[in-house]
């Protein structure tokens, strides 16, 4: 059977084109990144201020494509504008988190035993400790506000780093790179950065990927939750979360928010997906 | 006496993304009763597929498109899947090719073989059970309970293949495919299970279709010989005449290959590789490779013709054929 | 076994006990005299004074949480700065609530994520597989908070079909207490309108949860059934002449049970931590609206209480997910070796 395949003569299944989906949802991606950078820029209407008493509560038009909530103002900007919170703590604990993780995750499978034995533990009750208990916790104690929620983010998401990073290290250690590294006379560390990191940077970039996705998730819990961006800065969990007492009259203000979230959360795991498909792909 | 089993014309279509191919094109012999056909060939000429297509167990985008096989005068191909099970695993069993993965790796090797016992037949759990001790007993292993109990990853290959001809055996099948039953395993288990397949044919009448790439195994057990090529069957006919005066270059080809390999521990494998099913060349598919080829090959896919005992598909003529011969007994004189 | 079972609780009390560490530091962090916040405002020097002697909270950190793990060690909660009531109590009602909507919940992601995986990766139309699979795409990326509002919206608002919060109804008795569940207490009491209504309020609450994970696992579970249809032993089943029902249930879904064994443990934790955005929006009283609650209340207590029980929950229910490996693949040892 198997010279079958060789001769080609395997039965025919539906490849997907592997390097396009990264191309496209890459390209989605930075779309929605422009989107939050630039957004109140390009907003209709002002996002913060409080609109005339006329303008409240209005249904989608096409002066205000997604409505207004309750104080007058347009919610397209809002949302627009409230990309630029959630993504901005996105990317701000992702690259925290991640860089840090690394690091511990490099000293762990890089130095000595006892070091990996210590961060396995921490690790462990990292884990295991609910996390949005844990953030709940730290963003109440510390102030809601937006960097008490960055700082509780990083706190829950830098072990996934940390233990995917020193188990490529524990398995990268095993191949003959790292022992012929060491011979030639290379110091640890230049051996982990020359040699350890490039190796991993594909499944961090997967983990990075997904995580944004994560993070905006979470984070929109959380301003939910009124423990996140302070008002009157937009935020989409906030927003949904003044749209519970409007559900009956202005269903408009649990609709977009939601759908952005959802869309921004969907490109950013599609792409993580994607970029896993083609890593698993080629190794293969 | 019927045969065994009557396979006449059958062809086996696959999809693939290169197109359609059939690695069963029109295949015929036949098989008797406690009789051992071996169908011998090079790895992808789709002697696999042809057991698989008499078994009915086809990978997705394959189908049967033709031809007949008639098992004890059943005929196998006209029947629903629900009665095609009922005689799969029962009255024609099948052996794969590689024991170790063959069974399920999560249940004990007694419960799989109950399986295929209860699976046709109603008896009570102690009855399967007793079938399945006397089965694995049959089989020559020794401490049938214990066997039983095992999981297969905690058994040796040859022990799962013993296994896997006891679970065959179960029912009392009238035919037993088995696929290359001994290329997976080392040199000293090979003979073990060759004996035993042997022993079993004699003991239940067993009607035996071996198929292996192996001429060394042919030589050992075979009562007809099945050559096949390209989908093909390019000659056929009892063991010893095949041997004495094979017909077809490419059977000479495969005898000289196991003969070497005998002799010298060294591996010849006939020139030039296994036909893209895609792209046949025209007329007969062995033409590329052929040391003897012509005009006449290329003309037209040679059909099977009578030659005494045996049936080759070559349009070498007689005078050619005897030169032929003259050059393989000096070969032999000198190798 | 009782070796590894042994290993594994003491690594839960490690757990447990860095949890508390954690939460006690956090929860001093905070600005506000706690002393004060029991004695009211009302209070006047002197009853804030004798509050702080009597909860010891004039003592040094450390004291005071050695204190606390003593006080742990008989299953002491304390008493919640807000409502003076044990905190114990509160607990024990509000986790019931939790068990059981967390519990409904995983049964139910259980056994549709594998029907729905299973009928995917068998049926033979296209347009069934290429429907769950954009499903499981798109559920998985809606935040279960949107989806519970959604939910709320659609099923309640708009349909009136189920509704809105709450276990029960507010004028509907709770059943007398045997377990807490009131699934199973509305039973075992002989009251089916007390069980309809319960099972009516927790559908919605069950859905937003799951969703979304039933959609991960549908797509893990579905792409193992597909690998492991190409392995020979599944070749070998149908040479048996067993029927294909009989080969995916019993050997094909077992098969590849142990990665998604794997997942459904961390699923699970997943189900914890959603389980309080889920609870605040249905007014479940559960311990994530009391957590929440608590944690703007600035009342610790309760919050270092929920803590330690969900950590608690967590690492058992991994546990028991650990312990079930063996079961589903015997070749996996995790003591000892087979006899």
């Amino acid at each position: 059977m198997s010279t079958m395949a060789a001769a080609g003569v395997t039965p025919a299944i539906g490849r997907a084109r592997l390097g396009t989906n990264v191309l496209v949802l890459g390209v989605l991606a930075g779309l929605v990144v422009l989107l939050a950078i630039v957004g109140p820029w390009i907003a209709p209407h002002d996002p913060i201020a409080v609109g005339p008493t006329a303008d409240q509560l209005l249904a989608p038009s096409a002066t205000h494509l997604f409505g207004t909530d309750q104080v007058g103002r347009d919610l397209f900007s809002r949302v627009l504008a409230g990309a630029r919170a959630s993504l901005g703590v996105a990317f701000a604990v992702v690259a925290f988190a991640s860089i840090f993780g690394t690091l511990l995750g490099l000293l762990a499978g890089l130095g000595a035993r006892w070091i990996d034995e210590v961060l396995m533990r921490l690790t462990d009750m990292f884990f295991a400790f609910p996390y949005l208990i844990l953030a709940m916790v730290v963003v109440a104690s510390m102030g809601p506000g937006v960097v008490s929620l960055i700082i509780a983010l990083c706190i829950i998401w830098w072990p996934g780093y940390a233990r995917q990073v020193r188990g490529h290290v524990l398995a990268i250690k095993q191949t003959p790179f790292v022992d012929a590294s060491r011979v030639v006379g290379n110091s640890g560390l230049k051996t982990a950065l020359r040699h350890v990191l490039p190796q991993m940077l594909p499944g961090l970039g997967v983990r990075v990927s997904f995580d944004v996705g994560n993070v905006i998730l979470i984070a929109s819990g959380l301003g939910f939750l009124g423990l996140g961006v302070r008002p009157p800065e937009p935020e989409w969990g906030a927003i949904l979360y003044e749209a519970r007492s409007y559900t009956l009259s202005a269903w408009w203000l649990a609709v977009f928010p939601g759908i952005a979230l959802t869309l921004s959360i969907l490109v950013f795991s599609f792409l993580g997906d994607a970029l896993s498909d083609r890593g698993s792909r080629r190794s293969r | 006496m019927s045969a065994a089993l009557e396979v006449e014309d059958l062809v086996t279509e696959i999809d693939t993304e290169a197109g359609r191919v059939r690695p069963v094109d029109g295949v015929s012999f036949t098989l008797g009763h406690a009789e051992t056909v071996c169908l011998v060939g090079e790895s992808g000429c789709g002697k696999s597929m042809l057991a698989l297509s008499l078994m009915r167990v086809l990978p997705p985008g394959a189908r049967l498109v033709g031809g007949s096989v008639r098992l004890e005068d059943g005929e196998l191909t006209a029947l629903s899947d629900e009665r095609m099970r009922a005689v799969r695993g029962s009255r024609m069993a099948m052996v794969p090719q590689d024991p170790m993965t063959a069974f399920d790796p999560l249940y004990a090797i007694g419960d799989q073989i109950m399986e295929a016992i209860r699976a046709h037949e109603k008896v009570s759990k102690d009855q399967a059970r007793e079938r399945m001790l006397t089965a694995l007993g049959q089989v020559r292993l020794p401490d049938p309970p214990r066997i039983a109990r095992a999981l297969p990853s905690e058994l040796s290959g040859g022990m799962n293949q013993r296994c896997m001809i006891a679970m065959a055996l179960a029912c009392d099948p009238v035919v037993l495919l088995a696929d290359e039953p001994t290329t997976a395993l080392d040199v000293t288990v090979q003979a073990q299970v060759l004996e035993l397949l042997a022993q079993l044919q004699r003991r239940y009448g067993l009607a035996i279709l071996l198929i292996t790439h192996d001429m060394g195994v042919a030589a050992r057990v075979a009562d007809r010989i099945a050559v096949m090529y390209a989908g093909r069957i390019v000659e056929e006919g009892p063991a010893r005449t095949l041997f004495a005066r094979p017909r077809h270059p490419y059977t000479r080809g495969l005898i000289r290959s196991a003969r070497e390999a005998a002799q010298r521990g060294r591996h010849h494998s006939i020139p030039g590789a296994p036909p893209n099913l895609l792209a046949l060349p025209e007329g007969c598919a062995f033409g590329p490779r052929c040391a003897h080829v012509h005009e006449a090959c290329r003309a037209a896919v040679p059909s099977l013709r009578d030659f005494g005992e045996a049936r080759a598909a070559c349009v070498l003529e007689d005078a050619e054929r005897e030169w032929l011969e003259a050059a393989r007994t000096s070969d032999a004189a000198n190798g | 076994m009782a070796g590894y079972i042994a290993r594994r609780l003491a690594l839960l009390l490690l757990i447990v006990f860095s949890v508390t560490v954690v939460t006690f530091v956090l929860s001093h962090l905070v600005p506000g005299d706690p002393a004060r916040l029991a004695a009211g405002i009302t209070a006047d020097e002197a009853q804030v004074e004798a509050i702080r002697e009597e909860r010891g909270l004039d003592r040094p950190i450390a004291d005071q949480y050695w204190l606390y793990v003593k006080q742990l060690a008989h299953l002491d909660f304390g008493e919640s700065i807000v409502t003076r009531q044990p905190v114990r109590r509160e607990l024990g009602d509000r986790l019931t609530a939790t068990l059981e909507l967390i519990i409904v919940s995983f049964v139910a992601y259980l056994v549709i994520a594998v029907l729905i995986a299973v009928i995917s990766a068998t049926t033979r139309r296209r347009g069934v597989d290429v429907g769950v699979r954009g499903f499981a795409i798109s559920a998985y990326a809606i935040p279960p908070f949107v989806l519970a509002f959604w939910l709320q919206l659609v099923v309640y608002f708009r349909l009136g079909w189920l509704p809105a919060g709450g276990r029960l109804e507010i004028q509907t008795a709770p059943p007398p207490k045997v377990t807490g569940f009131y699934l199973i207490d509305s039973l075992l009491a002989g009251q089916p309108q007390v069980f309809m209504e319960a099972v009516e309020h927790i559908i919605l609450p069950a859905a937003a949860l799951t969703l979304g994970l039933i959609a991960i696992a549908v797509r893990l579970i579905r792409t193992t059934l597909l690998d492991e249809f190409d392995k020979d032993y599944v070749k070998v089943l149908r040479l048996k002449g067993l029927s294909e029902r009989r080969i995916v249930w019993r050997h094909v879904l077992r098969n590849s049970m142990v990665p998604v064994l794997a997942v459904f443990g961390i699923q699970f934790g997943y189900l914890l931590s959603g389980a309080v955005l889920v609870e605040v929006i249905f007014s479940w009283p559960g311990l994530g609206t009391y957590a929440y609650n608590s944690i703007l209340a600035l009342d610790y207590p309760p919050v270092l209480g929920v803590a330690i029980v969900t950590t608690a929950i967590f690492v058992l229910a991994n546990l028991l997910v650990d312990l079930l490996y063996p079961v589903v693949d015997p070749r996996i040892r995790l003591w000892g070796q087979r006899a």
